[in-house]
């Protein structure tokens, strides 16, 4: 089983994004599981969201404490996101710009991955009421981060899912999402990684 | 459970005693929430008529009646700038830390 | 047709599948988004049904309690508080015998608000005579949806059916559903055939005035009705397995009972979760196995019975509480097997409120109990937390300073 936790701000997108993640999942013929935690939903408030992947039926039922891959959504989710459980080979993905992730985070020993979210979704307008929505291209991102779906599920489910006003827009901004991962504690660019195998916890 | 809450688990069961649910006013129960921005609203001055409205709309009170803005608290949700009546207040993306 | 969605969208499209009539229920987290869809399938015209909007549950129920009465298929769904409000009209759907449906998402009842799940509302409408089946997948809700209409329809049975399933843990959670065909539903679920409904050719009242000497009979003759139930959901079971092709157990799911000797028995989604813990536990060295409860309401006394047969614990998982007892299904499950086994019995009351619980938790609790080391009835999560205390001192604070005042 593979297991991503996302640390999300209310309204980036990411109950949207671990649908949509769902979706390509079973289209390559894996069993899939998504679901955030939902709070009192505010604007801006932390959301934890939950994705499991497996080959076999899944029978868990409770949150995810030990990630194989971690999705930080904002930076000032990266505290939070590491206390609440990693385990010595989690690979984390956070929306931020390279430099600023090089410069705040050399003391993290996990593999570190940065994609700037934010600036594609911004570069393409993608945004809800001010807001930029950074799913899109956290979702290409993921995509090659964690290499579980491939890009071409990615835009598959884009274009199945989306509205035809942000679909084309979207599907752009996954690309580049993709292409636009760099590995923050090594050497960019980033490898790809391969899932793990069965996690024990 | 987290590692941290199982380590509090210890001896609850004897100690949880009169917990109910009552809670008492507190200010940034829930941490420096101003953390959680992305946009920050940011006033001008001349453009404000100090019409209130940004004051009465702020869910988290942290508006003021001589309208400064609470930086600590604020999350960045937006409210105000699109309440405003005269455009005064503008979300400015947040400046890195 | 497979689809990746919440249970809530998938339970939705089931009630469409099972040629639901009419609808009437009031919006409720986190319910919801069932009868959202199910309204948006009426709009747009893809479901042939009447949909009564109403003012609380207790129209909604009452509304259903009309509209059954008439012999058309009527569904609603509700959950936690929404299920207490219309807590009369449960009893005067079952005593009058209709064969309602419903979904309840199980949700905790508040004060502390709370929307996230735990099996109290369900428990405390136990004794209405609504018939209780409870879910642990996503596929298993919509399949029992629509074994439910069967359930509650066949003639030996005529009392109203509530399908149960967990908050979030199941409603808003993304999982994949398949749907078998129409044909194949309409095969299995045939047209509503009601023993009774009003009729203007043939005049008759229901749900009367009945005096001493005529009311334990009519309360007799549900408690028959429950136990035909017992009969009825085994061969709809069967029958769905057949004509459908998926099957999720009888009254009850077991997993690696066999040639267990510790047995943890639990309802909903934590029993999809204990049998993770059996298989951890098994790799240790322990032999358990689960029992799923999925009628609660017919009990399954006889499959209890022969399980339990010369096991040596029994853990019971309870996601609710009999407060001044214990868990309600654990006195239920000792009550079943007395005389029939020897099992040390323990009791855990957890995830209420949506508390997470893992697998490893229930592992340890469990290896405890087997151990002899655990109290007869724990609450293995609890913790006292800064919230917690904070309250705590609070109310210190404010009885002290009623002391103080009333001193002065």
């Amino acid at each position: 089983m593979v297991e991503i936790r996302f640390h999300s701000l209310g309204g980036q997108g990411a109950v949207t994004l671990i649908r949509m993640l769902a979706i390509a999942g079973d289209k390559i013929g894996k069993e899939v599981q998504a679901f955030p935690f939902f709070g009192a939903e505010r604007r801006g408030a932390p959301v934890k969201s939950f994705a499991r992947f497996d080959d076999a039926r899944i029978d868990v039922r409770s949150q995810i404490y030990i990630p194989d891959f971690l999705v930080i959504m904002s930076p000032t989710l990266m505290d939070l996101g590491l206390s609440e459980g990693l385990k010595p080979d989690t690979v984390i993905l956070v929306n931020e710009p390279l430099e600023d992730a090089k410069a705040k985070y050399k003391d993290i020993n996990h593999t570190l991955l940065s994609v700037d979210a934010t600036s594609i979704a911004l570069e393409l307008n993608l945004e809800v009421e001010g807001m930029p929505l950074v799913n899109i291209p956290v979702f290409g991102a993921i995509s090659y981060a964690t290499d579980i779906v491939p890009l071409e599920v990615v835009t598959e489910v884009i274009r199945e899912t989306m509205g035809k006003k942000n679909m084309e827009v979207s599907m752009e901004a996954a690309r580049r999402g993709f292409t636009s991962v760099l590995e923050v504690n090594g050497k960019a660019p980033a490898r790809r990684r391969k899932p793990l195998p069965e996690v024990a916890r | 459970m987290s590692a941290k809450d199982k380590r509090k688990n210890v001896k609850a069961e004897a100690e949880i005693g009169f917990v109910t649910t009552i809670s008492f006013p507190s200010v940034g129960s829930a941490g420096q929430t101003g953390s959680w921005r992305i946009f920050k609203p940011v006033k001008n001055e001349e453009r404000c008529n100090e019409c209130l409205l940004c004051w009465i709309y702020c869910p988290e009170a942290c508006i003021t009646k001589k309208l400064s803005i609470n930086y600590d608290y604020c999350k960045g949700c937006g409210i105000c700038a699109v309440e405003c009546p005269r455009n005064a207040i503008q979300m400015v993306k947040e400046e890195k830390q | 047709m497979k689809i990746i969605d919440t249970a809530n969208h998938a339970v939705a499209y089931a009630a469409k599948l099972a040629r639901v009539e009419v609808v009437s229920a009031y919006p409720i987290t986190p319910q919801t988004q069932i009868i959202e869809e199910i309204s948006r399938l009426i709009d747009e015209g893809i479901m042939d049904c009447e949909y009564i909007p109403v003012e609380s549950e207790h129209s909604a129920q009452a509304a259903l309690i009309g509209a059954s009465a008439t012999g058309v298929r009527v569904f609603s769904a509700t959950s936690s508080h929404g299920l207490a409000y219309m807590h009369e009209l449960l009893h005067w759907a079952a005593a009058v015998r209709l064969p309602i449906v419903m979904v309840n998402v199980n949700r905790a009842m508040g004060p502390g608000w709370n929307i996230w799940c735990d099996h109290q509302d369900a428990i405390a409408a136990r004794d209405t005579g609504w018939i209780q089946l409870y879910c642990a997948s996503h596929q298993e809700c919509v399949d029992t949806l629509i074994q439910a209409f069967r359930i509650a329809e066949d003639h030996r049975v005529i009392m109203p059916v509530m399908v149960n399933y967990d908050a979030f843990v199941l409603s808003h959670t993304y999982m994949k559903v398949e749907f078998p065909e129409q044909e194949t539903v309409d095969l299995f679920l045939p047209e509503l055939d009601p023993m009774w409904k009003l009729d203007l050719d043939n005049p008759m009242t229901h749900g009367s005035v009945i005096y001493p000497d005529d009311y334990e009979e009519v309360r007799f003759s549900m408690q028959q009705a429950h136990g035909n139930a017992r009969k009825v959901i085994s061969e709809a079971a069967a029958e769905y397995r057949v004509i459908v092709g998926n099957y999720h157990g009888d009254l009850t799911e077991e997993f690696m009972t066999e040639d267990a000797e510790h047995i943890i028995v639990a309802m909903g989604s934590i029993a999809s979760e204990a049998k993770m813990a059996v298989k951890q536990l098994r790799e240790e060295g322990l032999a358990c196995g689960v029992v799923r409860i999925r009628s609660y309401r017919p009990f399954p006394v006889e499959e209890l019975q022969r399980v339990m047969r010369g096991k040596r614990t029994l853990v019971v998982i309870d996601r609710d509480c009999s407060f001044g007892l214990e868990g309600a299904l654990f006195s239920d499950v000792k009550a079943a097997s007395y005389g029939h086994s020897d099992a040390r019995a323990y009791n855990l009351i957890t995830g209420l409120g949506g508390r997470d619980i893992t697998y490893g938790l229930l592992a340890g609790a469990v290896r405890a109990a087997v151990e002899g080391k655990a109290e007869t009835v724990r609450w293995p999560a609890l913790r006292l937390n800064e919230h917690h205390l904070a309250s705590k001192r609070g109310v210190e604070a404010a009885w002290q300073g009623r002391q103080k005042r009333s001193a002065s």
